[in-house]
């Protein structure tokens, strides 16, 4: 299975400042979302591909295997909606009541791009950020509060635990003459929704006794912290934000002002 | 601790978010996410935007937590952390998956609050329906299928499988860890049990 997570490297992706990497992200996926169009889609998905490849120097087999899992997604929202929305044109195609037309057609390739594009934009910035910096640029840059940010590396801290711990549980169900011989989805669900409530009583224990060693080392006492990596922001990484600000400035103006914008099938 | 008095929430409380919400994103990425694009026959009748069907399942930990802490505003922290582990781990909605949990967060707050955060049934499931509600209204528009037909069939859908799939759910779950007795302490208001 192709992961969506952090791949170590030394590109400009992975150097830029994770807050200012994702306030463009942010910005990047409503310029995206301003407009439902073949073209338009396309554009930003050969935008988001080249960064990718170019700026991310993400491993392009790699990056395309994500992209097709979710091509998949993107074609099958695209192809419901050619089916089901085929507007009011000629009809290309008909088969009792499914009517495809050509204007369903261009909308479901626009879903589909946009699909693409934003998959894209979001394989960039997971793939090139390291969890542990955006924390750490979260709290610094962004000043989200720090014992808000710790929650977060909590969690990530507690992932291989839940994973041990699940393993003990099904132990101990398997002992009881619980079997997981059975293969088949139903029977999956089945033992993997009994595994909820014993993981989450024995998860609840860990946090509280977790909060208790935080509390006792005086976790929370100040607002303030001292830092052991200081983030700063680079120009570059301003200036690349900046740019896509006044992308998103005249786009809005082009789509919203003007009303050239088509976010709306109708 | 000198400021610990005037914080919403508690050491405990932020460690339970971080317990839930790996549970909630590992549930999210792996389970629900590749689950709801399954083309359930039962939804078909919804055409592009059949998987809002199941979107409720999204919906158990937000409500869950904000059970098990019963504190105004505990769902949409919780939210935008699970959102950011969600992220991490690899949801292929990357940093809009930040926004969509804490949607989802602001949702079951706003309905708890009008049962000033008892732990109840109804409760539970006006906050699934809501909290699915809200997300999948925000969620229509960005993957281009916005009408009328999508919201409004959407949306009755997405209360339905809220409630039933999202606040049933997270109200048993809570349910069957208070009759555990680790909830004990946890939360403002005692539990009110289904008879």
């Amino acid at each position: 299975m192709t992961r969506l997570t952090y791949l170590p490297g030394d590109s400009f992706f992975h150097r830029m400042d994770p807050t200012v990497k994702l306030a463009w992200n942010f910005l990047a996926a409503a310029l995206v979302a301003s407009h439902l169009d073949p073209l338009y889609g396309a554009l930003w998905f050969g935008y988001a591909f080249g960064l990718a490849v170019c700026l991310a120097r993400l491993p392009l087999r790699r990056y395309l295997r994500l992209v097709a899992v979710f091509a998949a997604f993107g074609l099958s929202l695209g192809l419901w909606q050619a089916v089901y929305n085929p507007g009011g044109s000629p009809a290309l195609w008909a088969w009792g009541p499914v009517h495809v037309t050509l204007k369903g057609l261009s909308t479901g390739v626009a879903i589909l791009f946009r699909v693409l594009a934003l998959t894209s934009l979001a394989a960039v910035f997971t793939l090139t950020t390291e969890p542990a910096r955006l924390m750490e640029s979260l709290i610094q840059v962004a000043r989200l509060p720090y014992r808000l940010a710790y929650t977060v590396y909590a969690g990530l801290r507690f992932m291989p635990l839940f994973q041990d711990e699940a393993q003990i549980i099904s132990n101990a169900h398997q002992v009881r003459g619980v079997s997981d011989a059975d293969t088949g989805l139903f029977a999956r669900l089945r033992l993997n929704a009994s595994l909820v409530v014993p993981l989450l009583v024995s998860g609840i224990r860990r946090a509280r006794a977790a909060a208790i060693a935080m509390d006792s080392r005086a976790f929370g006492a100040y607002d303030r912290r001292t830092v052991l990596h200081p983030q700063r922001l680079r120009r570059r990484d301003l200036a690349f934000l900046l740019g896509h600000v006044v992308l998103a400035a005249a786009l809005f103006y082009y789509f919203v002002i003007l009303g050239q914008g088509r976010l709306f099938i109708g | 601790m000198t400021t610990q008095n005037r914080r919403m929430f508690s050491t405990t409380d932020l460690m339970l978010m971080a317990v839930i919400a790996v549970v909630g994103s590992l549930l999210a990425v792996f389970v629900f996410n590749p689950l709801i694009l399954v083309p359930f026959p039962v939804f078909l009748f919804l055409g592009p935007i059949s998987w809002v069907g199941l979107s409720g399942l999204f919906l158990i930990t937000p409500v869950l937590i904000g059970l098990l802490i019963q504190r105004p505003g505990v769902a949409t922290v919780y939210g935008l952390v699970q959102g950011l582990l969600e992220m991490l781990f690899g949801n292929p909605s990357g940093p809009l998956s930040i926004l969509y949990a804490g949607l989802e967060g602001l949702g079951v707050d706003l309905s708890l609050a009008l049962f000033r955060w008892r732990a109840n049934l109804p409760g539970a499931l006006l906050a699934g329906a809501v909290g699915n509600l809200i997300v999948i209204v925000v969620y229509i528009p960005v993957f281009g299928l916005a009408s009328a037909a999508n919201f409004i069939v959407g949306g009755i859908v997405a209360v339905i499988s809220g409630a039933l799939l999202g606040g049933l759910p997270a109200w048993l779950i809570a349910q069957a860890l208070h009759r555990t007795g680790v909830t004990a302490g946890l939360g403002r208001k005692p539990y009110e049990e289904i008879k």
